[in-house]
């Protein structure tokens, strides 16, 4: 085992509490004495990835985070090739639209685009790890899998009851109806599953010329327009953004390789 | 030597080489020792940051830095992220900064920060819409459209409307001459134009994926402080903080679908 560096774990936790954290409450969480939480915290200053409303308040991030990410998906690719897949599917279903890629056994999310213009839409607020077992990303991934596996990777981060909207599956065999549905017809769809008053449908992509996903794609917004009627007009959008995704992207680094 | 942390250094490095780099290209590039470098990766490549060497002995980041870095952004909004920017922007420059988004054919005001504390200080009131050709905000956004888009934009009637300065651009020459100088210099500036005794610079702000503006960012005052010399002083403050604001603005509803 190697001790995880102590700066990434601070910009860890730092990134879960977008209001900031005072310098106790992180030397706390990370079990670091606090003569060193503060170097550390001054390093970070310094470099810019955190900033302090006054001397003496809590630390937050910058967006120098963000940017690092976006200069990484930049310089992949992504952001010119993948990034107007996302984009346009987002004008087209007037929603919000995410990308997530497969990256061992995790479903991370990697680009969204919000295609609602304003008035209700739905930007929740989520960890980089997609929840597998009630989410439209998390079925669309799942259905591609063998049952064992499936049930692996929704054991590792459990069955949640709380925090989730009331048609989350309670039951694996509850998940499997999900499961199953949406690898009958390809499209996984959820309404009040992940967040009450909020539904969205996902799609794997699928490698070329394989059976194996290397990511899915999601539309997402409030229940009261996301019905299934309009889901059924998205479906093909859906599917031929997630063909171009497999086509164009499945050769940019931030898929794992075959 | 400060104590920066190595981890952070290797994330960085590995940002700009997507396809990865060998242990020696990073020890080499880092001046960090061989051993000290394989350690660091081994602990970057358990906690999920960086994919083990492949085939070609390489390290490259997995997608957990940007996705990570997204969910942030979607954690603390838009505003909590821009404000803050603004904020630091403003009290580097002792002046009056502000933003504006572009929406369709307009211009519109989104934030400001104030940072001249007392005395002669610029702080309009805001109109919701910018009027462009008086304006180095609305400049700076002309700079980026073909000439025939700005002859769309901005009508000969739109040229000269009362009110503004004896700066502000008498006709479409006029205006196309401070645009090009713009060009040429980079930022876009105005004299005794959009309000009289004042003046004002402001560059365009890119979305990452397109290289199209979704908005722009200025810093304005009084003429008597905000000279030449001191707007070239200004120039790289506006610059790396428009790139802040270009990452913190990824999938933000705010510059929605531009």
């Amino acid at each position: 085992m190697h001790p995880p560096d102590r700066a990434i774990s601070i910009i860890e936790v730092l990134a879960r509490h977008s209001f900031g954290l005072p310098l106790s409450e992180i030397a706390d969480q990370l079990a670091i004495p606090r003569s060193a939480t503060h170097r550390l915290l001054a390093d970070l200053k310094d470099e810019g990835y955190v900033r302090q409303d006054y001397d003496g308040g809590a630390y937050r991030l910058t967006a120098k985070l963000v940017a690092l990410g976006y200069s990484f998906l930049s310089t992949a690719g992504v952001s010119s090739q993948l990034q107007p897949i996302i984009d346009r599917l987002a004008e087209q279903t007037g929603e919000l639209v995410v990308l997530a890629v497969v990256e061992r056994g995790k479903l991370l999310r990697l680009i969204k685009a919000q295609g609602a213009r304003g008035g209700l839409l739905y930007n929740p607020d989520e960890g980089p790890e997609v929840y597998l077992a009630a989410t439209s990303n998390g079925h669309a991934y799942l259905s591609t899998l063998m049952e064992d596996e499936a049930i692996q990777l929704v054991a590792k981060q459990g069955l949640q009851t709380e925090g989730v909207g009331k048609n989350a599956p309670k039951t694996i065999r509850q998940l499997f109806e999900y499961i199953d549905k949406a690898r009958e017809t390809g499209i996984a769809r959820i309404f009040d599953v992940w967040v009450d008053g909020t539904s969205a449908m996902a799609a794997p992509v699928l490698r070329p010329g394989a059976k194996s996903a290397i990511g899915t794609i999601s539309v997402a917004g409030p229940t009261i327009r996301m019905t299934h009627e309009r889901m059924d007009q998205f479906v093909d959008l859906l599917k031929a953004a997630c063909g171009k995704v497999a086509e164009i992207g499945s050769g940019l680094p931030v898929f794992e390789q075959a | 030597m400060s104590s920066r942390s190595r981890g952070i250094a290797i994330l960085e490095l590995l940002t700009s080489h997507p396809w990865g780099l060998s242990v020696g290209e990073i020890a080499e590039q880092l001046a960090i020792p061989a051993a000290a470098t394989v350690r660091v990766l081994s602990s970057l490549v358990e906690s999920g940051y960086v994919h083990g060497s492949g085939k070609d002995g390489h390290y490259r980041l997995s997608p957990k830095l940007p996705a990570l870095g997204l969910a942030f952004l979607g954690a603390s909004g838009i505003t909590d992220l821009v404000q803050p920017i603004l904020d630091d922007l403003a009290k580097k420059t002792g002046e009056l900064v502000r933003i504006a988004a572009i929406s369709t054919d307009k211009l519109t005001w989104v934030a400001k920060s104030q940072g001249a504390r007392s005395g002669l200080l610029y702080d309009p009131e805001a109109a919701a819409d910018v009027y462009l050709p008086a304006s180095a905000n609305g400049q700076a956004w002309l700079c980026c459209l073909p000439d025939a888009e700005i002859r769309r934009l901005v009508s000969d009637e739109e040229i000269n409307r009362p009110g503004f300065g004896s700066g502000a651009p008498k006709t479409f020459a006029d205006l196309m001459k401070a645009i090009d100088i713009a060009r040429q210099r980079g930022y876009a500036s105005v004299r005794d134009s959009y309000a009289v005794g004042t003046s004002a610079m402001a560059i365009p702000i890119m979305r990452q994926s397109t290289r199209r503006p979704i908005g722009t960012l200025s810093v304005a005052g009084p003429t008597m402080r905000m000279t030449e010399a001191r707007m070239k002083e200004i120039f790289p403050w506006l610059q790396s903080s428009a790139k802040e604001l270009e990452a913190a603005s990824g999938s933000s509803p705010l510059f929605a679908a531009q």
